[in-house]
């Protein structure tokens, strides 16, 4: 499309950048003002922009639509969770490195049955690790 | 529980200790005047998971609705989200307060996207004549030909479930690129670094996205009858 008149740009060079004028992609000033100039001599070309930045718009405004959808409830409190526990092991990573030795603390409950007699017998191992040295 | 510690432990154990209370009484005195820039040197661990929480978990229904568009359904989409706060916050100390979180959340999530949830890896990228393509940019594109109002009336008719649908179908870097363009609103420059690949190829992609998608909207609206204004949706030149 050309209007058949003379600019110092002329239409063909224009064309590349009506996507880039649209998206706000044209950080040269220099660039952006003769496309500018040029929009202001040439109706067509800028007709084109315009209809090519409602056309954008319109396809933004629908995809935004169409796409919003909120994260599941369950998922904002799997990330609490696991935020949590990254949190403990990045402590215990830090103690360790600040005591030198890591601690874990280990509980076995063991249900034993004898002669209908139910005895519950729980064990707690704290076991320190020290680096050799 | 007590242990008696060896000689050389117990010194140590001491030293920490003093060096724990020190680190306390630090702590203390910057929270009860917390700097409005973060020092990242200074900050504590507990610091540092509370502003994760405020600030970075605050994306999660966005970065969940990315995640959508990626891997094309729910369950891989939670997946693929927990992968990417567990990565974040694992790397959280890297980020640079003040810049762009958002940017640097969406980067994680689609290289976790393309390294560990790609269906088919080994697929390779789309070749280099893109840049060229985009580059002969043609004006044929444009939507001219379609009535301006009435393509207005055509797409707004469009369901949400037909968009979605019209997006899934697209070829991924395509869609990644139109989604983060488009819907998110970042820069090219953005979208490069989150996408890893130089901006032209952005832009490609980007042109090149936008225009399936349209043609593929237009197909949706005439096959459900919104259509009729039209003369010629597709766009075959």
């Amino acid at each position: 499309m050309s209007c058949g008149n003379h600019h110092n740009l002329p239409c063909i060079e224009v064309k590349p950048f009506i996507v880039l004028y649209i998206d706000h992609e044209i950080p040269d000033n220099h660039q952006l003002e003769m496309i500018e100039v040029h929009f202001g001599e040439c109706p067509p070309c800028k007709t084109e922009m315009e209809i090519e930045n409602q056309a954008l718009a319109l396809m933004r405004n629908l995809l935004t639509r169409s796409c919003n959808e909120p994260a599941p409830q369950s998922l904002h409190e799997k990330l609490i969770e696991q935020t949590h526990l990254l949190h403990q092991q990045l402590a215990a990573q830090a103690a360790q490195s600040i005591t030198g030795f890591v601690e874990t603390t280990e509980t076995t409950y063991t249900e034993i049955t004898i002669d209908g007699q139910t005895q519950i017998e729980i064990t707690r191992e704290i076991r320190r690790e020290f680096p050799l040295e | 529980m007590t242990r008696t510690l060896p000689l050389v432990n117990r010194a140590k154990v001491l030293e920490v200790a003093l060096a724990q209370m020190s680190n306390q009484i630090s702590k203390n005195m910057s929270e009860d005047n917390l700097p409005a820039v973060v020092d990242r040197d200074k900050e504590s661990l507990a610091q540092r998971t509370a502003r994760f929480e405020n600030d970075a978990l605050a994306f999660t229904s966005q970065l969940y609705s990315a995640a959508l568009r990626y891997t094309k359904n729910s369950h891989d989409a939670q997946d693929l989200v927990q992968d990417t706060y567990a990565k974040a916050f694992t790397s959280f100390h890297q980020f640079e307060p003040g810049t762009n979180l958002k940017a640097w959340l969406y980067r994680i999530l689609t290289t976790t996207f393309i390294n560990n949830y790609r269906k088919d890896q080994r697929r390779p990228l789309i070749s280099g004549s893109e840049l060229e393509d985009w580059q002969i940019a043609d004006a044929s594109s444009h939507t001219s030909n379609l009535g301006k109002s009435a393509e207005d009336e055509v797409l707004e008719n469009i369901a949400d479930k037909d968009v979605k649908d019209a997006l899934a179908a697209m070829p991924e870097e395509f869609r990644m690129a139109v989604y983060l363009s488009d819907v998110e609103g970042f820069a090219y420059k953005e979208i490069a670094e989150i996408m890893g690949v130089p901006t032209g190829t952005v832009m490609s992609r980007l042109h090149r996205g936008r225009k399936l998608l349209r043609e593929s909207l237009a197909v949706y609206a005439k096959e459900r009858g919104f259509g009729t204004k039209v003369k010629d949706g597709g766009d075959n030149s």
